[in-house]
């Protein structure tokens, strides 16, 4: 099994995944952190960080450009390292700016309340804003490494469907059926219409009410013209995706089920024939000792020969120590079981880090510094 | 401590990976252990909380899994379907305008309706009754999405009322509010780790819920809090021991290597237990680490009746 860093070499895009709450966004910074270090010009893209972990990325605030982050031990070796906190409502904003035919459609957009209240919000829409941001710095942002944290899902497959999902939402039947009829008709004379288009909107405004119905009308044919673009832009997003030098990583927390839900991430991922560089067991309490037996000892012993204080030695605290190693042995042995099922259908190149579980709290660039030395060893 | 158990309606919040889910389950064993009958209620395309309980899976039908629960996992395509049915009469008339292929789209266009239709569903429940007029369900137990979804999807009838005006939705959703926002029906329960991440995030969602949202609070519960395996005299010694480099036999080390990842452990979870007790005024039950291969109904048992002594504990349960 190789490590991360020869997994990871050849890489310009590395997308993390995985699960919530098992240190996405951590691992991602600290990626990037490591690479600046190595000379390069890395970015990560986060989704959701840590208050603290963000201040010392100098992301005090959503924004949607990449900032710089000063650190001597990156400047020193020519590095430079660049972050930036996904915000998909204003990634929507530029998009619609981007592909707008005109400044008023642009406005009409943006000003629609459908629009508003709901393109920050929308299932699956922080996927899709992370794709095309992704893509647009790949492409416009001259960095040699870009790293993103993705938004979190149980399923890879969420996040890489994004840009289909999307396709199909603004797809141009919409158009043909539902949006030019009810523009056409507007609310009280649907008789004009065909027999069938008529029918589907009257059913369509008793459910929904004549109002939202228009409201998202107005919002989905305020797009007419941007959907070449948008098919173009998707098209292209994929591309990226299954890049040779695009890499996907599973992050999981260290244990049986975490190593279950990575497993089937990888499936995912192989499945649809992305390049998958490896997997990060976080947050371990595994140690490679405490799997192996002890057999019979005495701790009052060996702590004795070891030549610690006598004021220090006492039956109870060898009981609480043997207790206490019991714990990490017992869950440990379970955890060494489902990783042997694990590299089984790994394949050689792919890497497998170990995480121990950090005893405090990662948020300034020294302990992502040290996060990312463990990830590389 | 606030006596949740009189309420019609809980709901479990907190981010992805802190336990909503075997909160959920336990909160349902002290519903069922008061012999309540109780709804338990998900939206994953996972049934998480039947393992937990030690029953039999969850369907989009609600099922008695266990004498006096039961339990469904509403799938938003199903449960748009019915009240579609339901508000346009005919199944034929639903298939023939909600499986056209252009609307279908138009439908995931509006991902709003598939939570508010989810949302209505579970209120729907609510407002159940058996033939005499009883409400069919004593209290309704929901396991929410992970904070972002669930925060949207509880503030759904807030973004309906002030996008629509007129009309069936409207109505349903002005009623949705008013069951949501009433503290003698309904109270949201906070899940947390004692970590930096879910604590902010927890009061974060706290601020949010009770400010911006006015949907009243329960209790907070902070998860997987990890036990002291030795007191600070101990602490002392182990970490004395660790700090001066004792050489000697490796097994020797590796016990002190795990004491001391134990010790650091605690003293992390302690000081973000103390500020999260500190930042937000609710009731806090704290449950402690779980040291089990797998999360089964003992596990759940377990904490049941951590959280039972918590509320005996208040006197007024």
């Amino acid at each position: 099994m190789a490590g991360l860093e020869k997994a990871i070499e050849k890489c310009r895009v590395i997308v993390v995944c995985g699960p919530g709450g098992v240190g996405k966004t951590t691992c991602s910074a600290a990626i990037a952190c490591r690479s600046a270090m190595q000379g390069k010009k890395a970015v990560v893209l986060t989704v959701d960080p840590a208050r603290r972990l963000a201040d010392s990325l100098g992301l005090e605030e959503l924004g949607n450009v990449p900032s710089m982050v000063e650190h001597s031990a990156i400047s020193e070796n020519g590095g430079e390292l660049w972050a930036m906190m996904l915000d998909s409502r204003s990634a929507y904003d530029e998009m619609v700016s981007r592909y707008a035919r005109s400044p008023e459609q642009k406005q009409r957009i943006l000003g629609n309340r459908f629009y508003q209240h709901f393109t920050s919000a929308v299932g699956g829409s922080h996927e899709y804003a992370a794709m095309e941001k992704l893509y647009d710095l790949a492409y416009n942002g001259g960095y040699d490494l870009l790293v993103l944290d993705t938004p979190p899902s149980l399923h890879a497959i969420d996040l890489l469907q994004a840009p289909q999902r999307m396709m199909d939402v603004v797809d141009e039947s919409i158009f043909k059926w539902v949006i030019k009829p009810y523009l056409a008709a507007g609310k009280l004379s649907v008789q004009v219409l065909s027999f069938g288009s008529a029918y589907i909107l009257k059913i369509l405004t008793r459910f929904v009410g004549g109002e939202m119905l228009s409201d998202i009308a107005d919002f989905l044919s305020s797009f007419q013209g941007m959907f070449e673009d948008f098919h173009r832009r998707a098209e292209c997003v994929q591309k990226l995706l299954h890049d040779p030098a695009t890499s996907f990583l599973v992050v999981s927390s260290s244990s049986p089920a975490g190593i279950r839900e990575a497993s089937a991430f990888y499936r995912e991922l192989e499945k649809a024939a992305f390049n998958f560089s490896g997997f990060i067991l976080n947050r371990s309490l595994y140690d490679e000792n405490s799997v192996v037996d002890f057999g019979n000892i005495n701790i009052v012993e060996l702590l004795r020969s070891a030549g610690a204080p006598e004021e220090y030695i006492s039956m109870t605290l060898a009981e609480k120590l043997w207790k206490n190693w019991k714990v990490y042995n017992r869950i440990s042995l379970k955890f060494e079981h489902e990783l042997q099922l694990l590299k089984k259908n790994l394949s050689r190149q792919a890497a497998l880090v170990q995480i121990p579980l950090f005893e405090r709290d990662i948020h300034d660039i020294g302990s992502l510094l040290e996060f990312a030395a463990l990830l590389w060893d | 401590m606030k006596d949740i158990f009189n309420r019609r309606l809980l709901i479990t919040m907190g981010k992805g990976g802190v336990g909503r889910s075997l909160v959920t389950a336990a909160l349902v064993q002290c519903a069922l252990k008061r012999g309540m009958k109780v709804l338990c209620v998900q939206m994953t395309s996972e049934d998480r909380l039947s393992p937990l309980l030690g029953c039999q899976k969850a369907t989009s039908e609600v099922v008695e899994t266990l004498p006096g629960l039961f339990m469904v996992n509403i799938q938003a395509m199903d449960a748009l379907k019915e009240y579609a049915v339901m508000q346009v009469r005919l199944e034929f008339i639903y298939r023939l305008v909600f499986e056209n292929r252009a609307v279908k789209y138009f439908i995931r266009a509006v991902p709003a309706l598939k939570d508010l239709v989810v949302l209505g569903k579970i209120l729907f429940h609510e407002k159940e009754t058996d033939a005499a007029g009883k409400p069919l369900y004593d209290i309704i137990i929901v396991d929410a999405p992970p904070t972002g979804h669930g925060i949207f999807l509880l503030n759904i009838p807030s973004v309906m009322l002030s996008a629509v005006h007129s009309g069936p939705i409207n109505r349903e959703v002005r009623d949705m509010y008013k069951v949501l926002t009433d503290p003698t029906l309904t109270a949201v329960n906070f899940v947390s780790l004692p970590e930096e991440m879910p604590a902010s995030e927890t009061m974060g969602l706290y601020k949010k819920l009770l400010e911006e949202y006015h949907i009243p609070p329960g209790v907070l519960f902070i998860n997987a809090v990890f036990p002291p395996m030795f007191n600070p005299r101990e602490q002392d010694v182990v970490e004395n021991l660790v700090a001066g480099k004792l050489r000697g036999d490796w097994r020797l080390r590796c016990l002190l290597k795990c004491a001391h990842m134990s010790i650091a452990r605690h003293r992390l979870n302690r000081h973000y237990v103390e500020l999260l007790r500190k930042k937000l005024p609710l009731d806090c039950i704290e449950l402690p680490y779980v040291f089990a291969d797998e999360m089964d109904s003992a596990v759940t048992g377990m904490l049941a009746e951590i959280m039972e002594t918590e509320f005996a504990a208040s006197g007024r349960t």
